[in-house]
């Protein structure tokens, strides 16, 4: 008797286990636009550039032009 | 706008053309084998079969021929200080391998001292050339501009071609201004134009220790510009111009690059 009351005990405990877990989930839906917690700093993404030269250091002829295009490529230190 | 990049020269090398006169692939194997023929670190390249043989006239193909009137040429026009005879300091130094080789902090430098002056270490006649006894060449920087401009001719009358940071321009550039290329901090146009930059903030092995040998003391150079970036006429111009300015410092570059340069940046 003993026997069939513990069965029927831990099968009742695994179902109410199941379902509360299971309403748990639905009522506490994950967003996934939710911010991390604690908060994460995203460094910037850093690319390699020739430091900048100071006034006096620098000079182009007036047959150069400046642009604001992207550079197709850069001279650089090999 | 066809674009190509690759390694060769001791770096990456870029192509770009606009209605290429040859296929891209054909330039860079034509720089690969340039490379091959060209660098100090293959016992068997045309460059270090004249340097076993110095004391000696070696016959030289018409590249290498050229490549060297250019090292007479730019020994002259910076004042004896780019000076392909650097080579025996610089191994002295430390830097006797190739880059990607290092692993391991290199030597110390020996005591070093002034070199010679090029014409006294290098001559020149048809077909040949003759190193002093002792004396052994690096053409580094000088093959880069050298190689950059002659691919740029080969891929047509709208190019720029990179050779590992070494830029020559020709033509309008994909939007008819000009190729826009990073200089400096800025962009600029260049149509058939040249930049170079010559630097110490690469190829270090030690406090103090770097690829740049000023041949005035036989040492890795020791002055307060760390990178220089030159645009003139052609890229050979261009790196002998940077490296001249690199070595001769911030007092001294801007006078030295003003009337010879089409533009500059010390950093």
């Amino acid at each position: 008797m003993s026997a069939v009351l513990l069965r029927v005990g831990a099968t009742a405990a695994t179902l109410l286990a199941l379902l509360w877990t299971a309403g748990y989930v639905a009522a506490n839906p994950k967003p996934s636009a939710a911010p991390l917690q604690p908060s994460v700093v995203v460094p910037p993404m850093v690319t390699p550039s020739p430091a900048p030269a100071p006034a006096g250091r620098r000079r182009l002829a007036p047959s150069v032009r400046e642009t604001a295009l992207p550079a197709v490529t850069v001279t650089h230190v090999s | 706008m066809e674009s190509l990049r690759f390694g060769a020269l001791g770096g990456s090398c870029e192509l770009y053309a606009v209605e290429p006169a040859e296929p891209l692939e054909a330039t860079a194997a034509w720089i690969a084998l340039l490379h091959r023929r060209l660098t100090r670190f293959d016992p068997g390249s045309e460059l270090s079969g004249l340097n076993a043989g110095a004391g000696e006239w070696v016959e030289v193909s018409p590249v290498l021929h050229d490549l060297l009137s250019e090292a007479l040429a730019a020994y002259e026009l910076s004042g004896g200080l780019v000076h392909v005879g650097v080579l025996p300091a610089l191994i002295a130094a430390g830097y006797d391998r190739t880059w990607s080789d290092v692993h391991l902090p290199l030597s110390r430098p020996d005591a070093s001292r002034a070199l010679a002056p090029l014409p006294e270490l290098l001559e020149l006649r048809a077909g040949e050339a003759r190193l002093a006894p002792g004396a052994a060449i690096d053409l580094g920087g000088l093959a880069k501009g050298w190689v950059a401009e002659r691919a740029a001719e080969r891929l047509g009358p709208n190019a720029l071609v990179s050779c590992a940071g070494d830029l020559m321009a020709r033509g309008p550039g994909p939007d008819g201004g000009g190729w826009p290329v990073g200089f400096g901090d800025r962009t600029v146009l260049l149509g058939d134009m040249a930049a170079a930059t010559s630097g110490t903030t690469k190829r270090r092995w030690g406090d103090g220790l770097h690829h740049l040998i000023d041949p005035r003391t036989g040492r890795p150079s020791a002055t307060d510009v760390s990178e220089a970036s030159v645009l003139a006429r052609s890229a050979v111009d261009a790196e002998v111009l940077a490296k001249a300015a690199l070595l001769l410092g911030t007092r001294a570059a801007p006078a030295f690059l003003e009337g010879r340069a089409l533009g500059w940046a010390l950093a």
